[in-house]
């Protein structure tokens, strides 16, 4: 009761009429359209209860028949916004393992996306019955969503400028969807159709057996009379004449059962029936109503030993989920954050440690020790000055000359000094290599 | 067996319309679902329709309704609607329409009556209802017609060498509702007319006759059968068990053959209704012209018998032709001498002595003193009000001129004066009521345009000129005949004494509009007559029959009352037999 009273209530005000009382609401100010169309003109005063003093309203009262058809063409279209919290950083720590980071600091931009709630009114007309059934169905990114329900959040008016991104609807998905619904009231209704038609035709089918039978029955009759006149002892003339007349009378009864004709004129009525008793199902979209929600666009700058790495992400405020942020190897999302060596954004599926015990992904410049074949990261990674091959650190070695990093194979020790240095720079005195210096003291020696 | 049901699906989304408007808040939205959840009607138990339309309906009658909600509720429009005349079938179809169309169940409608109830059909349903039906008049104009109405006489026609009905079309498309009005014509099994009838596909089916059963229990069986397909069995079945040997009236098994029509028919009588009908008193008022006026009136028919000329020399004896004279120069003598100015002022058209022969009316127009009927006139206008001054009197003429002409002589008078030349919108039409029935004390009035407008609170009419066209003078006798009329109604028609007005008058008036029927009556009989039509000339049957009459005799008077005796005879052995019809009907269906 007390909704249908909220119903008139709201109507009312909605068509900016005065509406006072409480128990019984009386209705001023009523506009000429409404009055047109409602059959009456206001004042009104509407009842809720029996007895009381006003126009008592029930359900399958007029009026909200005359209510729905003005909103019909009204509240077409409704577009409203979802009012969603940004993420805080805390927040994020939730979502994602930092590993250890650091956020450094996050920029964030905010993008518009859709739901779209279509209301439709189905209609299924059969014999003088009529059913009504109201579908809700929920749309997003062109599929059809289950999850989700208006009834659960809290909305604020959105303006036409602010879903301008708004794209074409495939009405292919609710329509099919619709039929689904109605699957199984169909059913139930072709089943109760189907008794009231097979008596109908049952009756146009006995009709028409009728009739032909009946004909038949006289066309036998006068066949059998024709063969008595031929067997009688009557005079010549009149037995003429009267075989003449029961011909006639064959003729026009095959004539008149003319069995093609008979059977086209079934049929005709048979189909007449089939129609009486089909049924039309008629969808209305009652209403469109385009939800929008942001998806926040976030830059986290992580940082860690003076390394900075950005990381792109998308935090939908409706389901709270962060999303696209990916391994910049395998494009898979992730939920934490792994760094490489050479500063890539990584799952664990791709990373993997060096000896050095340095992240290392696949996507990495990855590089083989050319002395002992081990996987190399590129902080561990030497380059021989001499040779030019990548080395790794147990292979490479400093000259004690030049400073420079030299291979294992580059380099050797002097037998003097037992310093360790460049093969090239080295001179040899009897097949052993000596640095310069010790070469210089040797060689003096032997001067001297 | 079991048929597959066959399901019909629309989808409507109409996404072109999608605009926002100012009703787009949440708030609406979900109103608007809520109200929508709430507005099911599953079964029609109520007219969700009426309200819409009770603004536009004079009078509120319980049955009217009552008989709509049971057509639609208990037989889904499968009946036969066979209310006594005068209960206002249109009205009650108009809501089985109304509502149909309302509640989604109808979008093809076919209305087929009488001829001459085409307009009045059209015009009832478009002021009562809303809803505009298209006239079918060619083939082509059945592709663009979903509420369509045509003359059954004019459609029905069969085509012998393609072996077709010409309009074959109707039978091509699926119709939610078919209509045919005075349907008793049906009875003919084999007639053209029924099988046109018998091969409109159609979802349901409204039979609408106050005499479905006239001479011959066989007919009903016919119109039944139209109906619903062996609900009385096979002929020869319902002979044996329903009709007594020898006696085509009195069926056997009474009681069984009225349950079994109760199963299909909707009668309401008048006597179960509190309606009352008010008699219509008919009063000749002769005029007697002075002897200026006879030579003038004479002249007038010589001219027109003997001296109506072409320029070619040529005789104008053309049916036509005196069609369309012969009207203006009996309204008024205003019209009439419009007529032969305009004959005077044609002079390339008309033959000298013609241009000639008018003229010298004319200027013996122009000396007289006195115009007899406009004083008769004004005398009777005089009687009725000394009687009563407040009463109400709409006059009527066929022309314009006459119309301004009476206007202009009744100012001295003093008495308020509404002209009434048409109006086309109900607000329009719904003004000139409200003037003359609060302001004015006559109303003049031409036809046109008339349809619609219910004076039941004027109970004299003037028929200063009178049509030969029966039906139209049921139409204007019907604008004060009109449930609510609560007097006995005075319909005096104005005849020049000694002339064929006076025959015309007597046969139209006396015999055929005044002879104490109901209204809707005298059309149903014409119908029955095969009379209600068009002749060959475009005008209706009777007024050819009479016009002819008038030509044939050659200003005859004794010639020309044989001729409309003629008429009456055939029109009153139409009138015998409908209430043979009347009293088989009632004897089969309403007594016990
Ligand atoms: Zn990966
Ligand atoms: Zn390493
Ligand atoms: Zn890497
Ligand atoms: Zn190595
Ligand atoms: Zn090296
Ligand atoms: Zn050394």
């Amino acid at each position: 009761m007390s909704d249908l009273k909220n119903i008139v209530k709201e109507f009312f005000v909605k068509l900016n009429c005065t509406v006072i009382g409480d128990d019984i609401l009386l209705i001023e100010n009523v506009p000429k359209d409404f009055e047109k169309i409602y059959g009456k003109n206001g004042p009104y005063r509407f009842a809720f209860e029996e007895n009381a003093d006003g126009e008592l309203l029930t359900s399958s009262s007029h009026l909200f028949n005359v209510i729905s058809e003005y909103l019909r063409n009204k509240a077409k279209v409704t577009l409203l916004k979802l009012e969603l919290e940004e993420i805080s950083p805390d927040e994020l720590q939730k979502h994602i393992h930092f590993n250890g980071y650091n956020i450094y600091k996050i920029n964030k931009k905010s993008n518009n996306d859709y739901i779209y709630k279509l209301t439709f009114e189905t209609t299924i007309h059969y014999l003088n019955e009529t059913e009504k059934v109201i579908n809700h169905l929920y749309i997003h990114d062109n599929t059809l969503i289950e999850n989700f329900n208006l009834e659960d959040y809290q909305t604020i008016p959105a303006t036409r400028r602010e879903i301008k991104n708004e794209g074409e609807l495939d009405m292919k998905l609710p329509q099919e969807k619709i039929k689904q619904l109605l699957h199984d009231r169909l059913l139930e209704i072709k089943e109760k159709l189907k008794v009231s038609l097979d008596r109908e035709i049952l009756r146009i089918n006995e009709h028409y057996n009728n009739l032909s039978h009946e004909a038949n029955k006289e066309i036998e009759s006068t066949r059998v009379k024709l063969a008595e006149l031929k067997n009688s002892h009557e005079d010549l003339q009149t037995k003429k004449v009267k075989e003449q007349k029961l011909q006639e009378a064959i003729i026009r009864l095959e004539e008149k059962i003319h069995p093609q004709e008979l059977e086209k004129e079934k049929k005709f009525h048979l189909i007449e029936e089939k129609n009486k008793h089909s049924i039309n199902i008629s969808s209305k979209l009652l209403n469109q109503t385009v939800i929008c929600f942001p998806i926040f666009s976030l830059q986290m700058v992580f940082m860690n030993n003076k390394k900075f790495k950005t990381v792109d992400a998308e935090f939908n405020a409706l389901t709270k989920q962060i999303h696209k942020i990916v391994c910049e190897c395998c494009s898979l999302e992730i939920k934490e954050i792994i760094i490489c060596s050479s500063n890539h954004l990584l799952c664990r599926q791709c990373g993997d440690r060096c000896s050095c015990n340095a992240i290392q992904c696949i996507k990495c410049r990855k590089s083989n020790c050319y002395l002992c074949s081990k996987q190399i990261c590129d902080s561990c990674t030497s380059l021989c000055s001499m040779c030019r091959k990548n080395i790794c650190q147990s292979d490479a070695k400093t000259d004690f000359i030049t400073k420079k990093i030299i291979c294992r194979q580059c380099s050797t020790t002097c037998p003097s000094c037992k310093r360790l240095g460049s093969k090239q720079l080295f001179k040899k005195i009897e097949n052993k290599f000596y640095c310069p210096s010790c070469y210089g003291k040797i060689k003096i020696q032997e001067v001297f | 067996m079991t048929e597959e049901i066959i399901i019909n699906e629309s989808f409507d989304i109409e996404m072109s319309n999608l605009e926002v408007d100012d009703f787009n808040s949440r708030e609406l939205m979900e109103l608007k679902i809520k109200v929508s959840e709430l507005v099911t009607d599953n079964v029609i138990n109520k007219l969700i329709s009426y309200p819409k339309i009770k603004n536009n309906l004079t009078y509120d009658l319980p049955y009217q309704r009552d008989g709509a909600l049971r057509i639609l509720r208990d037989f889904n429009c499968n009946a036969l609607l066979a209310d006594e005349v005068g209960l206002g079938k249109t009205i009650t179809t108009g809501m089985v329409i109304k509502e149909l169309i309302e509640r989604g169940f109808a979008k093809k409608i076919l209305i087929l009556t009488p001829p001459s109830l085409v307009d009045q059909w059209v015009a009832e349903l478009d002021d009562k209802f809303d809803i505009s039906f298209n006239i079918i008049e060619n083939e082509d104009d059945w592709d663009v017609s979903d509420f369509a109405i045509a003359s059954i006489d004019r459609v029905k026609g069969y085509d012998l060498e393609s072996r077709q009905f010409r309009h074959k079309k109707v039978h091509d498309i699926s119709w939610d509702l078919l209509i045919v009005d005075e349907a008793h014509k049906l009875k003919d099994r084999l007639s053209m007319r029924t099988k046109f009838v018998d091969k409109i596909q159609k979802k349901r089916f409204l039979i609408l006759t106050a005499t479905p059963f006239q001479n011959d229990l066989v007919e009903l069986y016919n119109l039944l059968n139209l109906l619903k397909k062996g609900h009385l069995g096979t002929l020869q079945a319902f002979r044996k068990n329903f009709l007594e040997r020898g006696n085509k009236r009195k069926p056997l098994n009474h009681e069984v053959l009225k349950r079994k029509l109760r199963e299909v028919m909707v009668r309401r009588k008048r006597s179960e209704t509190t309606v009352e009908y008010m008699q219509r008193v008919p009063k000749t008022i002769s005029v007697d012209l002075t002897d200026e006026e006879k030579i003038i009136y004479e002249e007038i028919q010589n001219m027109i018998k003997s001296n109506y000329f072409l320029s070619s020399g040529m005789q104008i004896n053309g049916k036509l032709a005196i069609y369309a004279i012969l009207p203006k120069i009996t309204s008024s003598s205003k019209s009439a001498m419009e007529s032969l100015q305009r004959i005077i002022d044609n002079q390339d058209k008309y033959h000298k002595r013609t241009i000639t022969h008018a003229q010298k009316i004319l200027d013996a127009y122009a000396v007289l003193k006195t115009d007899s009927k406009i004083e008769t006139l004004i005398k009777l206008i005089r009687d009725i009000f000394r009687q009563d001054r407040n009463q109400k009197i709409l006059i009527y003429t066929k022309h314009p001129t006459t119309l301004f002409y009476i206007i202009e002589k009744l100012k001295p008078t003093g008495l308020s004066i509404v002209p009434f030349t048409g109006a086309s919108t109900r607000e329009e039409k719904t003004a000139i009521i409200d003037e003359f029935k609060n302001r004015a004390d006559i109303m003049i009035s031409t036809e046109t345009g008339c349809e619609g407008l219910n004076f039941q609170f004027c109970n004299n009419l003037i028929n200063y000129d009178l049509p030969w066209n029966p039906m139209s003078v049921e139409q204007r006798i019907g604008r004060i005949d009109r449930i609510g009329q609560k007097r006995n109604m005075n319909i005096y028609s104005l005849a020049t004494k000694g002339t064929m007005e006076e025959y015309v008058v007597d046969l139209i008036i006396n015999k055929m509009c005044c002879v104490g029927l109901i209204i809707g009556e005298l059309p149903i009989i014409l119908f029955n007559l095969g009379l209600d039509g068009n002749g060959n000339n475009g005008v209706n049957k009777i007024e050819e029959m009479i016009m002819n009459h008038f030509i044939d005799s050659k200003n005859n008077l004794e010639i020309f009352s044989k001729g409309i005796k003629e008429i009456e005879t055939i029109i009153q052995q139409g009138i015998q037999s409908y209430s043979e019809y009347k009293i088989n009907t009632s004897e089969l269906i309403d007594h016990e």
